[in-house]
């Protein structure tokens, strides 16, 4: 479903992302840990299109396409969602923005995600953390997207929500199917693994400084990352 | 008329309910003046309704307190025509009333005159709309508003003025004690010039509310506010307003005063700058007595990439991430108006802010 190869990003003339090679298919979820910094979230945005991040060398190749000079939206439309680490306050109403989005079947995850006194709010203004995330889950149920990017779902989420956020993202992964019929990817970015205790991730990679050094079983990744520290990580490069 | 103004001028008689005139609403009464003549009235059961000249010589008409200029001078020397508003006392009137002025021919020059009365403890929603058909003209008035005790008026104007038209219409609302008065003004659509800063006085424990939506472009020059005079104990005021200016000069003035013991005023403006837009906002607070409430804010910044990236994100196009976060910046939240004008407000906003990219 996305093919990255050998991609270089830049930031404001900053290289940050180093020669990154990814590869998802269909119906697979893969999970990213990494020191703050490493470029982990650089490489979502890089997915997305978002600035100031900007391809220097490299691919992006989503169900087929090339999407280096696709804008925003367009990715989007391709199938791409993106629920955003720290979302910005916008000044319009949630349901004015779900109404553009506009899928069928979105109230039941109004329900699900308890938003139901926040759809009528402006976008994330006076939201708690757990809100947040809450409102960026249910926005990606809207969107329907075909590859799920999750940059840190869980940080600043009790346990509760975590939960509640989990349960919505495995329906949106189509966990309820067989291995074989599922369609949706995922790209979840972690720094705690909490979330991959809900949400089954098939492998995990570790990115430090703007690389993909190793990649693994997500639980035995976890357990040396913890075991060890990114230090010993940085010994593999 | 040539063929493009009489086209024009088609459209936009039907588009006299983008202004709140809309004969399929259910209303309680009805005016709609083209030019200088009245064109329709439609009387109802709980409210006096009648054109200015006949009010004159029936009443005695309160007296206009509002700003003195060329403008009022020529409205009260050569009124053309107008609207004259009464609610009899304790009536509750549940329908809106509705008055619309048109501007029709070209370069003309319409002068006009309303008044509305709330007497003891009556209720009225009004809607008031203001358009072109003409590219050229000049439209100025003076409206008075007498609240008597315990009354209680919402005021809703929609302007749809074209881009050579000049706007000068001077108001004065007189608020007796616990009385509420709450004036929206909404003006989403080019205009040469408007000029328009409505003073309300306020006795004991009234009320008055002023809300500005003004969407400025193609180098309108705006200059908008209110003047709140707090002259009776526990008075309250607050000047609100969403300005844009695209292309086009905004000058944003309020000016509230604290002249008795536990008065409150507030005062706030958020504009958002694009193109070559200019916003002065000018907020003034005056007190005279000790122990008063007063503040003001004010924030003016530009359209937001950040927000912007943040919907393209969800598969909007930028052209339509645009005009949602214009739509979503101007609604500003009105307190105290029945839901159907609400609702009339949004669509009017929605016509004009989605046609505007």
């Amino acid at each position: 479903m996305l093919e990255i190869k050998n991609l270089r990003v830049e930031a404001n003339g900053k290289e940050i992302l180093k020669g990154v090679n990814l590869e998802i298919g269909e119906g697979e979820v893969h999970a990213i840990f990494g020191p703050n910094g490493s470029g982990k979230s650089t490489l979502l945005a890089a997915i997305m299109g978002l600035p100031p991040y900007e391809i220097k060398e490299g691919e992006i190749i989503f169900k087929g396409k090339l999407l280096n000079d696709l804008p925003v939206w367009k990715r989007a439309k391709l199938g791409i969602g993106l629920a955003f680490q720290n979302p910005p306050e916008v000044s319009l109403k949630m349901e004015k923005l779900l109404e553009k989005i506009g899928k069928n079947g979105l109230q039941e995850y109004v329900e699900k995600l308890n938003m139901k006194d926040y759809i009528k709010r402006e976008i994330n203004k006076g939201f708690s953390g757990g809100e947040r995330k809450r409102a960026e889950i249910l926005q990606i149920a809207a969107q329907k997207p075909d590859l799920l990017l999750l940059d840190e779902p869980e940080s600043g989420v009790d346990m509760e929500n975590i939960y509640i956020i989990s349960k919505v993202i495995n329906e949106l992964l189509e966990k309820d199917k067989k291995i074989k019929e599922r369609k949706k990817s995922a790209i979840i970015i972690t720094h705690t693994g909490y979330v991959l205790d809900f949400i089954e991730a098939k492998l995990a990679h570790v990115m430090i400084d703007g690389r993909i050094i190793c990649s693994g079983p997500p639980h035995e990744v976890l357990k040396n990352i913890k075991e060890n520290g990114y230090e010993e990580c940085k010994k593999c490069r | 008329m040539d063929m493009k103004n009489a086209r024009n001028a088609g459209e936009k008689m039907e588009e006299l309910e983008k202004v709140g005139f809309d004969r399929k609403m259910k209303r309680e009464a009805s005016f709609l003046a083209e030019d200088d003549f009245i064109k329709e009235i439609r009387k109802g059961k709980n409210v006096e309704i009648m054109p200015i000249e006949e009010a004159l010589k029936e009443y005695d008409l309160p007296k206009f307190f509002g700003r003195k200029d060329k403008y009022t001078k020529m409205v009260l020397e050569k009124r053309q025509t107008g609207y004259f508003i009464r609610v009899p006392e304790g009536k509750h009137v549940t329908m809106p009333v509705q008055t619309a002025f048109l501007l029709k021919s070209d370069k003309f020059k319409q002068i006009l005159h309303n008044i509305i009365v709330l007497e003891e403890n009556s209720r009225l929603d009004m809607i008031s709309g203001c358009m072109a058909t003409t590219f050229n003209g000049l439209h100025a008035s003076i409206t008075q508003y007498h609240l008597k005790k315990g009354s209680y008026l919402t005021y809703t104007m929609i302007h749809n003025w074209e881009e050579n038209v000049e706007v000068y219409p001077r108001s004065s609302a007189y608020l007796e004690e616990g009385s509420t008065f709450i004036s929206n003004y909404i003006a989403l659509t080019p205009a040469k010039k408007i000029e328009s800063n409505p003073i309300a006085i306020l006795e004991k424990e009234a009320i008055a509310r002023f809300y500005s939506i003004l969407y400025a472009r193609k180098n309108s020059d705006f200059d908008i506010g209110a003047i709140a005079r707090l002259n009776g104990r526990k008075a309250k005021a607050e000047i609100i307003s969403r300005i844009i200016a695209q292309d086009a000069k905004v000058i944003s003035r309020g000016l509230i005063e604290g002249n008795a013991i536990e008065a409150k005023g507030h005062m706030e403006c958020s504009g958002m700058v694009m193109g070559k837009g200019i916003i002065h906002t000018i907020p003034e607070l005056k007190s005279s007595v000790a122990n008063v409430e007063l503040s003001h804010e004010a924030a003016i910044g530009k359209l937001a990439e950040e927000q912007l990236n943040y919907l393209m994100a969800r598969g909007i196009d930028e052209d339509e991430a645009k005009s949602l976060l214009i739509r979503g910046f101007l609604d500003v939240g009105i307190k105290g108006l029945p839901p159907h004008l609400n609702k009339a407000i949004e669509r009017a906003i929605d016509l004009m802010a989605m046609a505007s990219i």
